[in-house]
């Protein structure tokens, strides 16, 4: 067996390392970019703020979490205390969405190298993620169950209606238009996920339903349908009840509930004079 | 249901609506550093079978309050990234060659997902959330609710 050169080897890590390393100033920050790949396929870059004469702020930029972020992996309060037990075990620290520590000259060296082992090992979610096919779209499961339930004193069920309020134009998801006779109620459907802010959005829809009070769509039955009911605060679902005349609250994984409950209370509204 | 990465071309290149103003974007993205928005995509002229709607997913991040560098924003589908921006101090395009900066990441249908990186112009003087988010919609072909409702009681939910 032929003798192992190591320090042949040795010489050729340093001089790739020599070649790989980028050194950059960002926002006067230096910007030092390794050779060592994320799972999302990202070459690690490390900031060094040099915070006073001798002490350096050594951190990710918060590129871990934004990045993550954007593949649609949320920082929870389990993968942050995750994260925090991670960095700690490494001898640094992860608060304010960054993997972060200080430092003297002397350890920049350790300290940028830490700050990249997390990032790598922050990744491994990544590995988890694949395509799913995301439920049917509320929109679409509500256009299909309005179709089947269709009765026969229905003249039309349109999709998109826009009407003029006293300010604002605003829009229902679905409007129910009874035929003349036997007189029925015509029912405006609003659909309302939280969005950011579950209760923005019942604001929103506040300012919308007072918006048409006293406007011809007033006599119009109003069902919200709200979706990801478990992302709603209290108030902000009572806000939505209060204004609306049927209120359909539906959890994340529940949603094939629409079917059972829509046309009941399709039924019930537009029979309610 | 298929899953419809066929039709994600003609997604990436077409408008997409989502219901929310700027203004309202860049109040949160003040406030939390992060916002997830979606919307019903409308198929109709994309494809003739199928659902009528697919769900889009919009992520917005800038998690660190003055390095613009670390802010990113992406489109998905099916969980998926299918369009996005983000900033890398080093990376490579599809022929090995060597970029910084800012740049999209481009939809390639044979890996399906956006991994396809194409360096982007005009983003290296940003220095405010509403110029990123202005400028990354533009880009990226996403419309916003033009009216602004507000709302005073954001951040006591």
């Amino acid at each position: 067996m032929a003798a192992l050169d190591c320090g042949t080897i040795k010489q050729g890590l340093l001089s790739y390392f020599q070649q790989e390393i980028s050194i950059d100033t960002i926002r006067d920050q230096c910007a030092i970019t390794l050779p060592i790949t994320t799972l999302d396929q990202r070459l690690v870059t490390i900031y060094v703020e040099k915070r006073t004469d001798d002490f350096y702020l050594v951190h990710d930029g918060g590129k871990t979490v934004s990045e993550l972020f954007s593949l649609g992996i949320h920082l929870t309060d389990n993968k942050a205390e995750l994260f925090s037990r991670m960095a700690k075990s490494l001898g640094i620290g992860f608060g304010d969405r960054l993997f972060q520590t200080g430092c003297k000259v002397g350890g920049l060296q350790q300290a940028i190298i830490t700050v990249a082992q997390c990032q790598v090992l922050a990744m491994t979610d990544v590995l988890q993620q694949k395509p799913t096919l995301e439920d049917e779209s509320m929109t679409s499961r509500v256009r299909r169950t309005l179709d089947e339930w269709k009765p026969k004193y229905i003249n039309k069920i349109e999709p998109n209606i826009t009407v003029k309020g006293k300010h604002d134009k605003h829009r229902f998801d679905f409007v129910s238009y009874p035929k003349p006779k036997p007189p029925h109620s015509t029912v405006a459907i609003k659909i309302l996920a939280p969005s950011h802010s579950s209760i923005w959005q019942a604001d929103r829809y506040g300012f919308f339903v007072l918006d048409i009070e006293k406007t011809l769509y007033a006599k119009w039955k109003k069902l919200a349908l709200v979706t990801k009911s478990e992302s709603w605060s209290e108030s902000a679902l009572k806000l939505v009840s209060q204004l609306s005349d049927e209120t359909i609250s539906v959890e994340s994984g529940e949603e094939e509930q629409i079917e059972r409950i829509l046309p009941k209370t399709m039924t019930q509204l537009s029979k309610a004079s | 249901m298929q899953l419809q990465f066929e039709y994600t071309e003609k997604i990436v290149a077409a408008e997409k609506y989502f219901d929310i103003s700027r203004a309202e974007i860049v109040r949160v993205l003040s406030d939390t550093r992060e916002c997830e928005l979606t919307c019903d995509f409308p198929l109709a002229g994309i494809t003739e079978s199928g659902p009528d709607t697919v769900l889009l997913r919009l992520n917005i991040s800038c998690t660190h309050r003055t390095l613009v560098e670390s802010w990113t924003i992406s489109l998905k589908m099916h969980k998926i990234r299918i369009d996005g921006i983000d900033f890398q101090a080093v990376y490579y395009d599809r022929d090995k060659k060597r970029h910084r900066g800012w740049h999209r990441n481009r939809w390639n249908s044979a890996d399906e997902e956006a991994n396809k990186h194409e360096p982007l112009n005009g983003f290296d003087d940003i220095n405010s959330i509403e110029e990123f988010v202005i400028r990354s919609l533009k880009v990226m072909k996403v419309t916003l609710n033009s009216q602004d409702h507000g709302s005073t009681r954001l951040w006591d939910d």
